[in-house]
């Protein structure tokens, strides 16, 4: 896929929105509902539904929490384009008002790291940065659960988001203690060296890869818009 | 292991210092759960930390001591300086003394300049390069560390792209490489800094191929090209007159520090005659750089070396630990291999690329108090003894039963 770079946030806040939704909905036949699918004249829709924003409204959403979406798309199906919204409306409040309850842990982590993702593939000094690590994965997990999801990339392909272990040995694993600690993670509220310090994130494998998986985390919380700030 | 202060301290640090402790030293660098954060005292090859846990240290400050923690002789050279004084608005005779000592110890060294870290002189060697031949590219074999500075630091932030815009790098040991990146810039390459031998963290050591030295001598004289020796992390280890004795070839100059001053902050950078001139016209300085201490503390530890032929020793000493260690740990079924010379060997085991299995391994001698780094080269010293080999190898065994039971 060609992005450009002006579309990356936009691009970037609506497949943080899909992942988040799909940790919701796991195993569920809706688990893809908002797949989102980047549209001409700056436009984003999320799955079938008829729902769409136009990239500066994505932005707009992330920074206070609403925008309005295309209405014309919406009204051609309003009712698959109302579940759709409510999804992501829900995904906004746990982002908002529930990053600090550790049941919400993993929704929060997929956010954040879909959004790591999409940079190792599209920002350019976030690419640059991985060159070296054609077959490589990333286990994320806890202490209590072990590796429950996992970045991958095969052969120079664009890494993506798993959100299972996989079977084989990631080259590297980074693992909260506590659910809290990931939350507050995933929302930049987490010091990393001192957690890697004080024991709330454990790194193991290869250290340089998860360093500069944690540098491109920083170039998205830095670049992405968010209510946390 | 008891760690409840080394831990109230780093969380105080974590309020007032970016990141706690940062650098090469930072806790996610090594074994953040299992090595303390603070050192309270160290004397010979061991050291207590914060929380009163003994070690039996592999690391020597990170190459920083060799004579062993706290030498006697260093130590009252030190004191003796410490009375008199030790930064005043002009440099002592110490530094005239270390400058002759060293120019007379290095056989293609016809001057000396002094700092505190490497990369103060490894950065300003790159520049003297530049100075005596007007180009501006500088080759480094990729990986290799040379300092903290933009056009090398292996760190990644703040940067920009004309940072390295005149640095190249080829792939070590490869002299085809090396010498077509020289051809594609034929006379507009000013140095090639290397180490004498590759020692990135995060990967086992590679000695220098047979004649890789003498070709890239070579390759340096035809062209005009600097040939500048990073002896920083390695002087005094290999060799006592310079790494280039160990591997017989002549660079134009050299840079030391770690070992230099024996825990007292102090780098060097030797040069031939050709460079005393572009030397001169490369400015250089700093408020605490004429430090009489750390003068006098190098003046003892460069003599130390050559009188005791300190390196020899521990080449010696690293010969015998890594292969006890590796028989030792072939009994448990554990294919360590101690790659690089002896006495600063790197260890890794066989069939873990992913670095898991010697993460484990250290973490398991680090609860028999023993320091052994999983991604940095470790260090041996003069007060390293086989009574210490010997009992490290016997704490060893106990981590690796416990190894094999977690594994």
């Amino acid at each position: 896929m060609n992005l450009p770079l002006e579309r990356l946030v936009p691009w970037t806040l609506a497949r943080s929105i899909w992942a988040s939704q799909f940790q919701l909905l796991k195993g569920h036949d809706l688990a893809n509902s908002l797949l989102p699918r980047i549209c001409s004249e700056k436009t984003i829709s999320f799955g079938q539904s008829g729902l769409a924003f136009k990239d500066n409204s994505l932005v707009k959403a992330a920074k206070k929490g609403f925008a309005i979406p295309q209405l014309s798309k919406f009204l051609r199906s309003p009712f698959t384009s109302t579940a759709a919204l409510r999804l992501v409306i829900k995904v906004g409040q746990i982002h908002q008002n529930g990053w600090r309850k550790p049941g919400n842990a993993k929704v929060l982590l997929s956010a954040a790291l879909e959004a790591t993702v999409t940079y190792m593939n599209f920002h350019p000094g976030c690419v640059d940065l991985f060159v070296d690590h054609p077959n490589s994965s990333i286990g994320v997990g806890s202490e209590k659960e072990g590796v429950f999801m996992t970045i991958c990339r095969i052969n120079s392909q664009p890494w993506a988001l798993e959100h299972k272990a996989i079977k084989k040995q990631s080259t590297a694993t980074l693992i909260f203690s506590s659910d809290q600690a990931a939350c507050f993670s995933a929302v930049g509220n987490l010091d990393h060296m001192l957690a890697a310090g004080d024991g709330q994130i454990q790194l193991r494998g290869q250290i340089p890869l998860l360093e500069k998986f944690g540098y491109a985390s920083r170039v998205v919380r830095r670049e992405l818009p968010s209510q946390h700030e | 292991m008891n760690r409840k202060k080394s831990d109230t301290w780093f969380k105080r640090a974590g309020q007032v210092i970016p990141g706690g402790i940062y650098g090469h030293v930072a806790p996610a660098a090594g074994l953040p759960r299992s090595f303390p954060h603070y050192c309270k005292q160290a004397k010979d090859c061991r050291f207590t930390d914060l929380d009163g846990n003994e070690w039996l240290d592999f690391m020597c400050g990170f190459g920083a001591i060799l004579h062993g923690y706290l030498n006697p002789k260093v130590e009252e050279a030190v004191e003796n300086q410490r009375l008199r004084g030790s930064v005043f608005n002009q440099p002592s005779t110490l530094m005239v003394e270390l400058a002759e000592r060293m120019v007379e110890a290095i056989d293609f060294a016809d001057w000396a300049v002094f700092a505190k870290n490497g990369s103060d002189l490894t950065t300003w060697a790159i520049r003297v390069a530049r100075e005596k031949s007007g180009r501006e590219f500088i080759i480094k074999a990729k990986g290799a560390y040379h300092g903290v500075d933009a056009w090398c630091d292996p760190g990644l932030g703040g940067r920009i792209p004309s940072d390295r815009e005149k640095i190249l790098e080829f792939k070590w040991n490869d002299f085809d490489h090396l010498s077509d990146l020289v051809k594609k810039r034929r006379d507009q390459v000013a140095g090639i800094i290397l180490t004498p031998y590759h020692h990135a963290a995060f990967a086992p050591s590679e000695m220098p191929a047979n004649g890789f030295w003498q070709e890239t001598q070579n390759l340096c004289k035809s062209e005009g090209i600097a040939l500048i020796l990073d002896d920083v992390r390695t002087g005094g280890r290999l060799h006592d007159s310079g790494s280039h004795k160990y591997f017989n070839f002549t660079p134009d100059m050299a840079i030391y520090s770690k070992a230099l001053g024996n825990g007292y902050a102090i780098s060097a950078c030797l040069g031939s005659e050709g460079f005393r001139s572009s030397a001169c016209d490369v400015f250089l300085t700093g408020s605490c750089w004429n430090d009489a201490l750390s003068m006098a503390a190098a003046n003892t530890s460069f003599e130390l070396s050559q009188i005791n032929g300190v390196a020899s020793y521990i080449q010696k000493m690293g010969n015998f630990f890594s292969s006890k260690l590796e028989i030792l740990t072939a009994n448990y079924g554990v294919p360590l291999k101690m790659t690089g010379p002896p006495s600063m060997p790197y260890p890794f085991i066989e069939d873990d690329s992913n670095l898991y299995k010697i993460q484990k391994f250290c973490q398991s001698c680090a609860e028999e108090g023993l320091y052994f780094h999983p991604h940095h080269n470790w260090f041996l010293g003069s007060s390293h003894s086989e009574s210490d080999l010997n009992e490290a190898l016997e704490r060893v065994e106990i981590a690796l039963k416990r190894y094999k039971l977690d594994m």
